[in-house]
């Protein structure tokens, strides 16, 4: 019974990473219209520049804290720049292109983490507060995953009250389903879409930052989370952020309990899983018919 | 306040409006007529940049308007409600005023506020929390006028306002607009031409991408030819 | 009013045109080996390039007819070049391996493509990364079967020995598959699949079973990737995941750039294109990826059709004015 609570929790935690970073990406598209595939390439810079920070500070006991605030600030203004700069050009274009487009991003910035950072593969100590594990409920837990389930849930949370309760959320809402029109009434869309891809990069950010001192980092690492992020949008529906929050806690658990249960075919699971959403429900969890 | 000086649109390679000139006058009601398929809508889409002209000008209140984006048109005064409603169909009635609520300085005092609105609409007073996706065509109609008012517009693109109402409902919508008629200018696309000489102080009569006829309303409800050769009765 | 819905690989997919291009192409790269005064080397390159022709034409099939963009094709050409490896190390028998090595990997087609053609567009783009993803940690984990990361050493083909014996075999083998491609292409169902491109809500309204025309250009798609995967293992001679890695995947969407979709011919061009410019690129640099990655961006910024997109659009650039000036010389007469 204890065992598979801490299973249970192990999956929370990794199911609140998963939410963190798909979540972006789902808003990114429900906005935008664009897939952003560079979603990945983004949490990774999340991930090195954690790491950055964390050489710059040396041992200083704060340094995980100051590169969770300053990494995804920095994603995000990389986000930013990029849609201003590239993105918008294409926004006219079919679909494919701006595909084609954020693909040639991932080539890019792989290869310039593997020019700044190099292929050493590299990890951050855990900071000092979360070095002791925690009584939870009568187990045993890591203290930082149970931070990590914390601080997702409040993210989650947050997004709610912004997109349901205030109105630049009640705009983004608007623009998922019809861009043309909330210009039409006096929004700055250009501005709104520049925010909201400032918004998605800054949740892979976190991701990549909370994720830091987990695993190591290695160029590449953008491709397996940004799989990780279709699955998720397949599940729980293209653009719906309550879609990805229940498929990444679906998933989440789905491979906590694999890995505990059947190690070996663990992997396949979320395909299998995605395989069978395919077959009895094509839309997802939430998904919108599709137009 | 609005003039069109001889716009070009396409969508794609094909040629949509043609040459196409007009102006809306302060205060005045300006009729867009036509059959299905002329090019009302494109004209309205072309002044407020939704499909922008490839040749041509518009000019608003001496800006001009034809190179900017839609949201920058809206915010010099221009409102537009489209052909197909299109509310936000996720948002309720409330949230739909809100995202396009829009204050302007020059209509301190005598602004449209969601109240105001309200009691233009009583309808839509009844049910703020009612998600818009879940209301009648009718109700989507009174829906998309009262977001475009509250954005405060001096002037009001106005595209096929009575398409798939009931009679009744039109009737109805034939009064709030001469409500707001009286604090706004018209630019209203309509192929029901007796409920836009209704309103309408001016006329002009669209075929084929051009604008090829102009009057007064008065002159067209009693000029039968014209009539039976553009417009449908 | 709607708008009009513009595919962007969509519109008349041209051949003829483009023939030229590719017999100059093939007789630059073929008739010096006929001199084979050429250190293998080069001989080795025009060989790559072959393969690649092969890889980037069966992908266009998919891509340049239908528009359905596939990011996961390695899981095709990675598959074939797996199996035929280990087909080639239990029977050291190539005809074996190469039917194995495009067999396999259509029946994978078959597979993932049921589920990638499904939804929409964006969905077959996503899903056939997701599904490649797969199979390269299937590779790359299945130690005991695919030596994982160390790889597989492909047992050499006797009478294959000599480079320049093999480029022919190789030369054999891609002519006859391009071949069929263009049989395929100008078939009932080749026509079938571009109307499918240019609008496929008509199509389907017409009672074209979209998904399944675009699965079964999935599954030849596949077959071919797969059988230049097959022939790929005991040419390089050393095989590992690399070949089944994303970045695999990339290299026809990179020649299709370059060579552009709209044409037949268009990826073999871009093979060609690609391959010696990799082999320029990586004497001066490792980041190829970003030499890659930049160029392609550029490319997809300011020329929807690739290459031969901006040529072409240079073309009717001067056609238009010429015929501009004439009108005008008309209108003055």
């Amino acid at each position: 019974m204890e065992d598979q609570f801490l299973i249970l929790l192990n999956g929370l935690s990794f199911a609140m990473l998963l939410f963190l970073v798909s979540v972006g990406f789902t808003l990114q598209f429900s906005v935008l219209g664009v897939l952003n595939l560079a979603h990945g390439s983004f949490y990774m810079l999340g991930v090195f520049l954690a790491i950055t920070v964390a050489m710059f500070m040396g041992n200083y006991a704060g340094n995980f804290w100051i590169g969770l605030l300053l990494a995804p600030l920095l994603v995000a203004a990389f986000g930013a720049f990029l849609e201003w700069s590239l993105l918008r050009r294409i926004y006219i274009r079919d679909v494919l292109f701006q595909y084609l487009f954020t693909y040639t991003w991932i080539l890019i910035i792989d290869d310039l983490v593997l020019m700044i950072w190099g292929a050493r593969y590299s990890i951050i100590s855990l900071p000092p507060i979360f070095s002791a594990p925690v009584n939870f409920l009568g187990v045993t837990f890591s203290s930082y995953r149970l931070f990590i389930i914390l601080l997702g849930l409040l993210v989650a949370g947050l997004l709610w009250f912004f997109l349901q309760k205030t109105k630049a959320g009640m705009i983004v809402r608007a623009a998922s389903v019809n861009r043309e029109m909330v210009g039409a009434l006096g929004v700055n869309t250009p501005l709104l879409f520049t925010a909201v891809f400032a918004l998605g990069a800054w949740l892979a950010g976190v991701g990549g930052v909370l994720v830091a001192p987990l695993q190591t980092a290695y160029a590449g690492m953008g491709l397996d989370i940004i799989v990780d992020c279709f699955i998720v949008v397949v599940i729980g529906g293209m653009g719906s952020i309550k879609g990805a929050f229940w498929a990444a806690l679906t998933l989440g658990m789905l491979r906590a309990f694999g890995i505990a249960y059947v190690p070996q075919v663990e992997m396949a699971l979320s395909y299998l899983l995605m395989a069978v959403i395919l077959i009895i429900r094509p839309r997802g969890f939430f998904g919108r018919e599709e137009a | 306040m609005l003039k069109v000086d001889t716009i070009n649109t396409y969508y794609g390679s094909s040629h949509i409006l043609q040459d196409v000139s007009l102006t809306v006058n302060q205060g005045e009601v300006v009729a867009l007529l036509g059959r299905n398929g002329v090019g009302k809508t494109t004209t309205m889409r072309s002044i407020m940049g939704l499909t922008p002209p490839r040749s041509g000008e518009v000019y608003y209140c001496g800006h001009k308007i034809n190179t900017l984006p839609p949201y920058r048109i809206n915010r010099l005064g221009i409102g537009y409600v489209p052909e197909d409603r299109q509310v936000f169909p996720d948002l309720t009635v409330e949230e739909n005023l809100l995202v396009a609520q829009r204050s302007r300085n020059s209509k301190k005092g005598e602004e449209w506020t969601r109240e105001k609105v309200y009691e233009l609409f009583p309808e839509l007073a009844k049910m703020p929390n009612r998600l818009a996706g879940r209301m009648s065509g009718g109700e989507q109609q009174m829906l998309t006028i009262a977001r475009t008012l509250v954005g405060n517009p001096d002037l009001l693109l106005l595209d096929e306002p009575s398409e798939g109402l009931a009679p009744k409902v039109v009737l109805n919508l034939l009064d709030v607009l001469k409500v707001i008629k009286k604090s706004i200018s018209i630019l209203l696309a309509e192929q029901n031409a007796v409920f836009a000489l209704s309103l309408a102080d001016r006329c002009y009569i669209m075929e084929k991408g051009k604008t090829v006829y102009e009057a007064a309303a008065e002159e067209i409800r009693e000029n039968k030819d014209i009539q039976k050769k553009y417009l449908i009765f | 009013m709607k708008k009009a819905i513009h595919s962007p690989a969509c519109g008349e997919v041209k051949d003829s045109l483009y023939s030229w291009g590719f017999v100059i192409a093939v007789t630059t790269v073929a008739i010096p080996l006929i001199f084979s005064q050429f250190p293998p080397y080069y001989i080795k390159l025009a060989s790559s390039i072959m393969i690649m022709i092969l890889y980037g034409v069966s992908f266009n099939l998919l891509y340049g007819y239908t528009g359905y963009l596939s990011f996961g094709q390695a899981a095709y050409f990675g598959s074939g070049v797996y199996v035929s490896a280990l087909i080639l190390r239990s029977t050291s028998s190539l005809p074996l391996a190469l039917l194995g090595g495009s067999i396999a990997p259509a029946l994978l087609a078959i597979v993932f493509g049921y589920f990638c053609v499904k939804r929409s567009k964006l969905y077959f783009a996503m899903l056939t990364l997701a599904f490649a993803q797969l199979i390269y940690t299937l590779i790359f984990k299945w130690r005991s079967l695919t030596g994982g990361d160390d790889g597989i050493v492909v047992p050499r083909i006797p009478y294959l020995h000599n480079p320049l014996t093999f480029y022919f075999f190789i030369l054999a083998l891609v002519l006859v598959s391009v071949f069929i491609h263009w049989v395929i292409v100008h078939s009932p169902f080749g026509h079938m699949l571009k109307s499918i491109c240019q609008n496929q809500e008509r199509t389907e309204f017409i009672g074209v079973p979209v998904e399944k025309q675009v699965l079964v250009a999935f599954i030849i798609a596949g077959f071919f990737g797969g059988l230049a995967g097959a022939i790929y293992a005991p040419f390089i001679g050393v095989i590992s995941p690399k070949l089944v890695h994303w970045t695999m995947s990339l290299t026809p969407v990179i020649m299709v750039v370059f060579g552009g979709a709209k044409h037949f011919w268009g990826p073999a061009i871009g093979a060609i294109v690609y391959i010696v410019l990799k082999d320029i690129i990586t004497l001066y640099t490792d980041n190829w990826l970003l030499v890659f990655g930049l160029m392609l961006l550029i490319i997809v910024l300011i020329s929807p059709r690739g290459v031969m997109g901006v040529l072409e659009n240079i073309g009717t650039y001067i056609k238009k004015n010429i015929t501009k000036a004439n009108l005008m010389k008309e209108r003055i007469n």
